[in-house]
């Protein structure tokens, strides 16, 4: 009995060493001549990985307008210079406003950690976010007006614009071609009795003598065209599709496609800026957490592990360096999980991998008290402890699995850290830390009979 | 005896932090009061974030900075101020100036000025979801415990909440450290820790209870 509890222990050791050797070491491969570690890098939150840092000021630059009066056949139209942005939409309310859209901007851009201000003064705004290559993709819609507006493709007049938008919709459909990628521009009344009435109008027409003439309309994008083009239909349901691409076979392509016409769909659902605005810085920021502040906090972990451990070991004894090898082992398997699950380790995370490894320690602490006081009994009796810390943590869970699902990157990251740290102290602790300790009771009841 | 010994201290610190409060209010940190942000660039490449440290030091009156690398290249530093006066931004360009060997104006320095977020801006994204796990929480608890009385579930729950995040914030404004990167995760923990101390004694007063009853 004693022979086979402790070889059963000797592996279960060997076990957790294995785990801990993994986590804190790692997995060496020699590639390419070099021995590389395969195991996933941590996923550092900004506070370690550096930010974008973005400010976008009023545009005060002039643009030329034709000046209506002049355009006769006689004279040759003339053109006025005036200002990109009217003094009149230069207000503190339209900065607000420029501000909430933009807000909302982010969150469909699903840029989930920012620090976005504005000067009430100068319009100036100020944008920090977590690093990533998609934010110089993002730029030009973070930027954008949101303008979109249909033209006469000749005068250039105003046919219809935001006014008369309800919303966008990203669709797509399947046909022999490919899956066809389109944004369906879907319009209030007033609207789809203009789309109506445009589409009757600016179409192809064929005089007696076969000459066709096409009436076109210009489609922009903020001042950029996104087509010129005529009705080939009467639309009368209200809707205007517009066709951003079609794929065939490439996923990728496809995957591009809709990425892009949700972007526009962004843009338009969420209002227009009544500014226009340009960025004057766009640069990475080095981490405000330096690799020092890091090495600190690192080490910081270390001495409470250390202290934890040694508190354990000088109360328990043998009964002790099993409990500390066994709180070793949760925080390597913890560590394990966090590195391919894409937690973010954020100064949040971190806390929360504070509460779990306290949460595991309490534990871990009891269930030896169970060995050392009971250990003819210990596996009922740790069992029951077991279940009990379970249905203590149970607002623990609550708290995880409702931070897990914010859209907001400090929240998130201590609920998705809180959640493995959790998951991993049932499976961990079930599998390893009882079996663990209910060899060692089994050695000590052995010794004393 | 242990335990009236640990709620005084706890009264204590708080009360201190009240008095704080009312005293100087929170040192609201860069993160979130107002700021100043200014751009060094020196284009060998010979920007020594321990001189400017020093620099900004003496120019701003010792004012919390914080200074990182701009970029890979280590040409450029941004230095984050709370806001700053022009006078003080006139004494670093001098400094900065006779330091570098550099002719450098205001423009070149690329001041962003902005103000502080609201209240509002700052404890919105939490209030969701900080509400709801607490809402949940004092159900499971209330439902759980329920033979310890309703009402004083619920109550010590809230209270015990209450507590450490006045006792965290006490301890903020005590210290006057500012609220900062750090604020939030330690708030976030003492919420986890309320709400698992709650749990772990309402759980033990609950079998307290089952055993006397089961002894009557």
């Amino acid at each position: 009995m004693k022979k086979n509890s402790t070889l059963k222990l000797i592996v279960l050791i060997v076990i957790v060493v294995l785990i801990a050797l993994i986590s804190f070491v790692g997995i060496y491969k020699l590639q390419n001549g070099q021995m590389v570690n395969i195991m996933p890098n941590y996923n550092l939150g900004k506070e370690f990985s550096g930010t974008r840092l973005f400010s976008f000021i009023v545009d005060d630059s002039t643009k030329e307008i034709k000046n209506e009066e002049t355009e006769t056949e006689e004279e040759t139209a003339e053109t006025t210079t005036v200002p990109v942005n009217s003094k009149e939409v230069l207000t503190e309310s339209n900065y607000q406003l420029v501000k909430e859209i933009l807000e909302k901007r982010l969150v469909n851009y699903g840029i989930i950690d920012y620090d976005l201000r504005v000067d009430k003064n100068t319009g100036t705004i100020a944008l920090e976010t977590v690093e990533s290559t998609d934010l110089d993709d993002l730029l030009a819609f973070f930027i954008s007006q949101g303008k979109f507006s249909i033209l006469d493709a000749e005068t250039n007049e105003v046919l219809l614009d935001n006014a008369n938008i309800k919303e966008a919709k990203t669709m797509y459909y399947t046909n022999d071609d490919g899956t066809n990628v389109y944004l369906d521009i879907v319009f209030d009344e007033e609207g789809k009795a203009k789309l109506e009435e445009i589409s009757k109008t600016y179409v192809e027409t064929t005089d007696e003598e076969g000459n066709s003439t096409k009436k076109n309309v210009t489609i922009k994008l903020d001042d950029d065209t996104v087509t010129t083009t005529y009705f080939g239909q009467t639309m009368s349901t209200g809707e205007l599709p517009l066709t951003i691409g079609t794929a065939t076979t490439d996923a990728n392509k496809l995957r591009d496609y809709l990425l892009q016409a949700g972007q526009i769909e962004t843009l338009i659902n969420n209002g227009m800026y009544p500014i226009v605005y340009t960025t004057d810085i766009n640069e990475h920021i080095s981490p405000i957490v330096t690799e020092n502040i890091l090495n600190k906090i690192v080490l910081g972990v270390i001495i409470v592990v250390a202290l934890m451990t040694l508190y354990l070991i000088i109360k328990y004894k043998m009964s002790g360096i099993i409990a500390a090898i066994s709180i070793v082992g949760y925080l390597a398997l913890y560590l394990i999980m966090v590195r391919f699950t894409d937690t973010i380790m954020s100064l949040e995370a971190f806390a929360a991998i504070a509460i779990s490894v306290i949460i595991q320690f309490v534990f871990v602490k009891r269930a030896t008290n169970i060995v050392k006081e009971k250990p003819e009994n210990a596996g009922k009796e740790i069992n029951k402890e077991f279940l009990k810390s379970i249905s203590i943590q149970i607002p623990l869970y609550i708290m995880a699995i409702v931070f897990v699902f914010v859209e907001w990157e400090t929240i998130k990251s201590f609920g998705i850290a809180l959640f493995w740290g959790l998951l991993v102290y049932l499976a961990y602790n079930y599998f390893i830390t009882k079996p663990i300790l209910m060899q060692k009771a089994n050695i000590i009841s052995a010794n004393k009979e | 005896m242990k335990k009236k010994l640990l709620y005084g201290i706890v009264a204590i610190i708080v009360l201190a932090g009240i008095i704080m409060f009312a005293i100087q209010g929170f040192n609201i940190g860069n993160k979130y009061g107002s700021y100043t942000k200014l751009h060094f660039y020196v284009e060998d490449g010979t920007v020594n974030k321990d001189e400017i440290s020093q620099i900004v030091s003496e120019s701003f009156n010792g004012k919390e900075a914080i200074i990182q690398n701009v970029e890979y290249f280590g040409e450029m530093v941004l230095i984050t101020l709370p806001s700053v006066a022009d006078e003080e931004v006139d004494t670093f360009l001098g400094k900065i100036n006779e330091k570098y060997s550099l002719d450098y104006t205001k423009d070149d320095l690329e001041i962003i000025n902005m103000p502080s977020l609201t209240l509002k801006e700052v404890v919105s994204p939490y209030i969701f979801p900080v509400c709801l796990t607490v809402l949940l929480a004092l159900i499971y608890m209330v439902v759980r415990y329920r033979n310890l009385g309703f009402w004083k579930v619920l109550l010590k729950t809230i209270l015990a909440i209450v507590v450490i995040q006045a006792l965290i914030f006490s301890i903020y404004l005590i210290f006057n450290l500012p609220l900062d990167l750090s604020i939030i995760p330690v708030a976030l923990t003492g919420l986890g820790i309320a709400i698992i101390y709650e749990a772990y004694t309402n759980n033990k007063n609950w079998e307290q209870k089952k055993k006397e009853e089961e002894e009557e």
